[in-house]
């Protein structure tokens, strides 16, 4: 096709989004709506998962040495932890420092704790994080049998639930997002379809004049993807500020939040933006080229 | 440059007989009515002819080509090659009247030079020049019904199809119509154009194909309404 066409296209698809204003506004409050709702829903599965990611990330391993652990054993020891994939960081608690974080969480206990200073019976140990809480149970099994260590303890009902929820919870966040989206995908397709019936008259005599099917179906399927765009732009819009505005009412309320924090806007919205825009633009562009078939058969 | 042998046509649903056994054959630069009262098979032959249906026996030829062999995807380059007008005049009507003869360019791909060219000479043509940046709705059914006939001519095609051009007009704007009609015959393009209008096929002294219940019952030249 030659770049004058194109030209026609753009001036017709334009000249038939203010023709049909009712049609095309009804198109982008579809696109709006359901992308709203959609959004919402994205937000809430991004906030399950970084909350989910940050106890993830404050999950550790505690590897307690054997009190006469010798020096070779404790080399060979670094040495695994320092090639093991699964190991994020580690880091080496001695009995001193051990002691020094039991009396600072017991307090009340002081004059107790003091009688041990002397005699330390507190173990020394390895804390680990891991990449991911998935790894925790593995490295547990393979870390145990290892000269010198004596026992470790990573909090095993706790990370067991986190990972059982981690992974309802991301399969429930697919299956709504796919049904969500599904429902979406329906509702704006049959307002496209609405406007493609709207116009048949005009379709129909642009086949009768010779107009080929893509000829006709071009300038439906750009018109499709700008009100897609521009609904998914407006979403964008709407549920960043709807949430920058309840993020701004829930910090107030800090009492409330018991160490829970939110999944950061900036980090949230830029994969909202480009999840809609695609999908804005997929859904009105094959939205219209599915709608726009019956007519075309003339 | 048209024939027709043994042509029907029946419609799937009602198995109803619209064309039977039509033998026709059409000489180029000729201009020719198809009369028949409402249900004769008037629409089903301009139909037939557009390539809007297919017959369900026998071969359609125009311009030597057996119109029946086109595939659907070539319809569109076939349908350029044809003027169409119809009662309902059938404009666009988000475009004015200049836009809507140039689409009929458009679409072929023409040059934006030779558009801007050939639309106000065939806008000169069917007299509606100062009208040229009309819409539709702002024309008298006459107008909109010359802007067809000019959208119908742009692209030189060798055959204009008219289905009741004349259907929704009075009878001075009618005779007006018909003698744009003639002058375009004259210049040698072929004309078919059905009608149940008696006075206008008196009128134009042409040749009648008259139909009833999908027969041919009369072919004449120089004639009148028969079946009427």
């Amino acid at each position: 096709m030659k770049i004058n066409t194109f030209k026609y296209f753009f001036r017709d698809c334009f000249r038939s989004i203010k023709k049909n204003s009712l049609m095309s506004i009804a198109s982008v409050i579809s696109v709006l709506s359901a992308l709203v709702i959609l959004g919402i829903f994205l937000v809430i599965t991004f906030n399950i998962q970084h909350i989910t990611s940050e106890m993830e990330d404050q999950l550790e391993l505690k590897v307690f040495l054997e009190k006469d652990i010798s020096v070779e054993e404790m080399g060979d020891l670094e040495n695994t932890l320092d090639a093991h994939k699964d190991i994020e960081s580690y880091t080496f608690q001695s009995k001193d420092e051990a002691l020094n974080i039991m009396s600072n969480q017991l307090e009340q206990y002081e004059n107790i704790l003091k009688g041990l200073e002397e005699d330390n019976p507190l173990p020394e140990a390895f804390i680990i994080k891991t990449h991911s809480a998935g790894a925790i149970t593995e490295l547990n099994d393979s870390l145990s049998d290892l000269d010198g260590v004596d026992y470790i303890n990573y909090g095993e009902s706790y990370v067991g639930a986190l990972i059982k929820f981690n992974e309802f919870a991301n399969i429930m966040s697919m299956v709504v997002l796919v049904i969500l989206t599904g429902i979406s995908l329906f509702i704006i397709y049959n307002t496209i379809k609405i406007t493609v019936f709207a116009r048949r008259k005009e379709i129909s005599i642009m086949k009768l004049v010779g107009a080929t099917n893509w000829y006709i179906r071009v300038p439906f399927i750009i018109e499709g993807s700008i009100l897609g765009v521009l609904g998914s732009i407006l979403a964008v819009l709407v549920i960043r500020n709807a949430y920058y505005y309840l993020l701004g009412l829930i910090q107030g309320q800090s009492v409330l939040m018991m160490g829970i924090t939110f999944a950061p806007p900036e980090s949230v919205m830029p994969e909202i933006m480009v999840y809609f825009i695609v999908y804005g633009l997929v859904v009105g562009a094959v939205g219209s080229l599915f709608s726009i078939r019956k007519f075309l058969d003339v | 440059m048209i024939k027709l042998n043994g042509v029907c046509k029946t419609y799937d649903k009602t198995e109803h007989l619209a064309l039977s056994d039509i033998d026709i054959c059409i000489s180029k630069g000729e201009f020719v009515f198809i009369v028949g009262k409402s249900g004769a098979g008037k629409s089903t032959f301009m139909k037939l002819i557009l390539k809007e249906l297919e017959p369900s026996t026998g071969e359609i030829h125009v311009d030597d080509q057996d119109i029946t062999k086109i595939k659907r995807r070539h319809i569109p380059f076939y349908r350029r090659k044809l003027g169409i007008v119809f009662q309902d005049f059938r404009l666009l009507s988000d475009k004015t009247v200049y836009e809507n003869i140039a689409f009929a360019m458009e679409i072929v791909e023409t040059s934006t030079a030779v558009i801007k060219e050939s639309v106000p000479n065939a806008l000169k043509l069917v007299g509606l020049s100062h009208r040229a940046h009309y819409f539709p709705d702002q024309l008298s059914g006459g107008e909109q019904q010359r802007v067809a006939i000019a959208r119908a001519i742009i692209n030189n095609p060798y055959l204009i199809i008219c289905d009741e051009p004349t259907g929704n007009l009075d009878p001075k704007t009618s005779i007006g119509i018909m003698n744009l009609l003639k002058d375009i015959n004259a210049k040698g393009t072929t004309v078919i154009m059905a009608t149940h209008d008696k006075d206008i096929v008196d009128l134009m002294q042409m040749r009648v194909i008259a139909l009833h219940g999908g027969k041919i019952v009369s072919d004449k030249k120089g004639g009148y309404h028969s079946e009427d």
